[in-house]
């Protein structure tokens, strides 16, 4: 029996409470995806690369934040101590993975700029590879407990229908003003146009004066940021890691991605919560053994009638 | 004094020779044209000037300088660390990392009792560099004793503090063959006593039933020092070629990029298009103001707070790019997408946009293609009027109506060659342009 079946008969809740419970699940969940989809998304609409390793940048914020949980003991910690860790968490992760992505980009992508589209296509998978080993040897080949350090008391009161506890406040609280500083960063700020420009066009853009490699390098950092403030949300969202959730992860973002219309950033959002809302109502209302299946089927679905993605542009080869 | 110097500029693709030996000097403030037919190599002559192709042979001098990105010590900090992270990699192949890696790091997680500890791991580097013969637990509990590379196995024990005896004993057995095998060395009566190899304390270390076995014996042990010597050997020979390699390998490839685009647009030359390169999907205002990014300061951080600093920045990058806009007469229209604006507007909106990187020289790839002579006619006047705000202007044109009626001078390829270069008057009273253009049977 599903979860949300047994959720539903013993709560004795009626259904449309039930349904609101799995959106806000849903839009929980998403809002996480489509934080990490924005990365793949940024990247990919700069120098149409699918950065495959993006999702392992994320595992090994995850796997940071852990071990700084540890170093730092803010299980045992007081209040005070507690959200002083955890905002700490929150500049000095994101400020690794920015880092850790700047470097592959320097490393790996860069010498392969002029290369065809191909050759860093495949790299970002041989690095792929390289980080999910460097999570294995970390901390090692069994899932961890992240420790749950956000309280699961429901802010609507103790017995109300809906459960919304800290946890849920912290994802939408951090995820969403994220995505909106992060929009408003692209479209207000003159870097946000170098980066446009730069997309659409980088010959013209370098010839413009634009540094392009230092574009791309704001491009990786802006995007392993996110994927590093994600990896923490996640921890203390969900309290398992492990070296293969960049994976499965990743291919939840990158799915999101595509959906949305990949190199589209508003995309990538819309695309996130789609993939979240149809994870939750499917594990509720198909069961749970399905919502990947319907994740791709509903993938499929939309790129048959909008091969571009949600947002995508529509693009019409001219003859 | 010129503005722009191009000598013998020879530019091949493969053996396609599309620009040969070409000499252009062109003057500040001057409106310098480049006709001949298509085909003949002018796009690749601005290609050439903006960075986008190499030269093949030929210099490009820009106000009497090489537009190259300059050395900085962040070009030899990037270097020496390239070279230094080769160096290593290279050293630690040349140690076989394989063994090293089982040396410290498998050999302290597996087996009985096995603890690991960075600074266990971290003895073990010094161990493994040492050539210090290693024990390794095996089936049984017993254990081996093995030279740091593990390929070959000394001896078996029962147990530790037995195999820690036996170690000591190799180990010394390996220093006195090193010694004793020294080249015309006489034996010494300290380690060899008859059939009997002793320590310096006098510790009996192995004993022989004959002189033969003796001597093979102490080859053996012999090997085992070489081999660690030249395993220490090769490791620095490693690390020095690989830095070494590494850092010339990153100079070579920086030295191949000095000319890029970015670095010559920043010098001060901007350029328009053949076939229009706008930001077709950003509106017309932001088509400018990309373009004076680079004038603008301010950090990612500043950008993010929008500090009043970058926001007056902003204000008067906006307003100057509207003027700029007004300039060439599209400033009503600054807020509709590039994409959306008539084939002529675009044009305009691309010189415009390249007048806003502030340059010296501006370079236009047929501005006219595609007007009609009325509009060609207003081009004309605006190239005028950009000569008057104190640019040099470089063309390629055409329109015999605009090349004829703007120009200073003209230069005619054809099959990437020089044939001419004068006023106007000169070149169209020139046997060889008009033999150029019209085919060589009508003029004899």
């Amino acid at each position: 029996m599903t979860p949300a079946l047994l959720l539903a008969q013993t709560a004795d809740i009626d259904a449309w409470q039930a349904f609101w419970q799995y959106a806000l699940i849903g839009l929980t969940n998403g809002a996480l995806i489509a934080l990490v989809a924005l990365g793949y998304t940024m990247v990919y609409g700069i120098i149409e690369l699918i950065n495959f390793a993006h999702g392992d940048v994320f595992m090994l914020g995850a796997f940071l934040a852990l071990t700084l949980i540890g170093a730092m003991g803010l299980e045992q910690a007081g209040a005070v101590q507690l959200w002083l860790g955890i905002g700490l968490l929150f500049v000095v992760v994101p400020l690794f993975c920015a880092v850790l992505n700047v470097t592959i980009d320097r490393a790996v992508y860069k010498p392969l700029r002029n290369a065809p589209k191909l050759a860093p296509l495949v790299s970002a998978i041989g690095v792929s590879f390289v980080l999910m080993n460097v999570g294995l040897l970390w901390h090692g080949a069994a899932d961890k407990h992240f420790p749950d350090l956000v309280s699961r008391q429901n802010l609507l009161g103790e017995n109300a229908a809906i459960e919304f506890s800290y946890k849920d406040l912290l994802v939408i609280g951090m995820t969403v003003p994220i995505m909106i500083a992060l929009t408003g960063f692209v479209k207000g700020t003159r870097l946000g146009k170098a980066m446009r420009a730069t997309a659409q066009d980088p010959v013209a853009a370098t010839l413009m004066g634009i540094n392009a490699d230092r574009v791309i390098a704001v491009t990786f950092a802006i995007g392993g940021a996110l994927a590093g403030a994600a990896s923490v949300i996640y921890g203390l969202y969900i309290n398992t890691v492990g070296y293969q959730m960049g994976f499965t992860n990743g291919l939840y973002a990158f799915t999101a991605a595509v959906l949305g219309g990949i190199g589209n950033i508003p995309g990538a959002v819309l695309g996130g919560l789609v993939i979240g809302l149809a994870r939750s109502f499917g594990s509720a209302y198909v069961g749970e053994r399905w919502t990947s299946a319907l994740v791709f089927v509903i993938l499929i679905a939309i790129l048959i009638f909008r091969p571009n993605g949600l947002l995508g542009a529509r693009t019409r080869e001219k003859v | 004094m010129s503005r722009l110097d191009v000598e013998k500029l020879t530019v091949r693709f493969g053996g396609l020779t599309a620009v040969e030996n070409v000499d252009a000097s062109v003057a500040s403030r001057e409106i310098y044209s480049i006709i001949g037919p298509n085909g003949a190599g002018k796009t690749t002559v601005f290609n050439a000037i903006t960075g986008i192709y190499e030269p093949t042979t030929g210099k490009i001098e820009f106000g009497g300088r090489d537009l190259a990105r300059p050395f900085t010590w962040k070009v030899g900090l990037a270097a020496a660390l390239v070279g230094l992270a080769t160096g290593i990699a290279a050293a630690l192949f040349a140690v076989n990392v394989d063994a090293l890696w089982r040396a410290t790091i498998r050999r302290n997680y597996a087996g009985p009792g096995a603890t690991f500890s960075p600074s266990a791991a971290w003895a073990d580097v010094g161990n493994y560099w040492r050539g210090q013969l290693a024990l390794e637990p095996i089936r049984g509990g017993r254990w081996a004793i093995r030279t740091a590379d593990a390929r070959r196995t000394l001896a078996f024990a029962p147990n530790r503090a037995e195999a820690e005896k036996l170690r000591e004993r190799y180990q010394e057995l390996i220093a006195v063959a090193h010694y004793e095998r020294k080249p015309n060395h006489l034996r010494s009566t300290t380690y060899i006593d008859g059939l009997v190899l002793k320590s310096r304390a006098g510790k009996v270390l192995d004993r022989f039933d004959t002189e033969e076995d003796l001597q093979l014996a102490l080859a053996r042990y012999e090997g085992i020092y070489r081999e660690s010597a030249a395993r220490r050997r090769n490791a620095w020979l490693a690390l020095i070629a690989g830095i070494i390699a590494g850092a010339a390998g990153t100079l070579t490839v920086w030295s191949r990029a000095r000319r890029t685009p970015e670095v010559i647009a920043r010098a001060g030359i901007a350029r328009t298009f053949q076939n229009i390169r706008l930001f077709r999907n950003m509106t017309v205002l932001d088509n400018v103001l990309v373009a004076m990014d680079r004038q603008l300061k301010g950090g990612v951080v500043r950008m993010a707070l929008q500090t009043p600093g970058i926001r007056r920045q902003e204000r008067d990058a906006c307003s100057s790019a509207t003027k700029l806009l007004d300039f060439v007469g599209l400033a009503d229209r600054r807020h509709v997408l590039a994409k959306n604006l008539p084939y002529g507007d675009q044009r305009r909106l691309e010189i415009a946009r390249a007048l806003a990187t502030q340059p010296q020289l501006v370079l236009l790839d047929e501005p006219a293609a595609g007007m009609n002579p009325a509009e060609s006619l207003e081009l004309n006047t605006l190239i005028e009027a950009i000569r008057g705000r104190g640019h040099t202007v470089m063309l390629i044109e055409h329109h015999m109506s605009v090349v004829m009626g703007i120009s200073d001078r003209i230069a005619v390829l054809e099959y990437g060659r020089k044939i001419a270069e004068g006023t106007p008057e000169a070149i169209r009273a020139n046997l060889k342009v008009i033999a150029a253009y019209l085919g060589s049977e009508e003029v004899t």
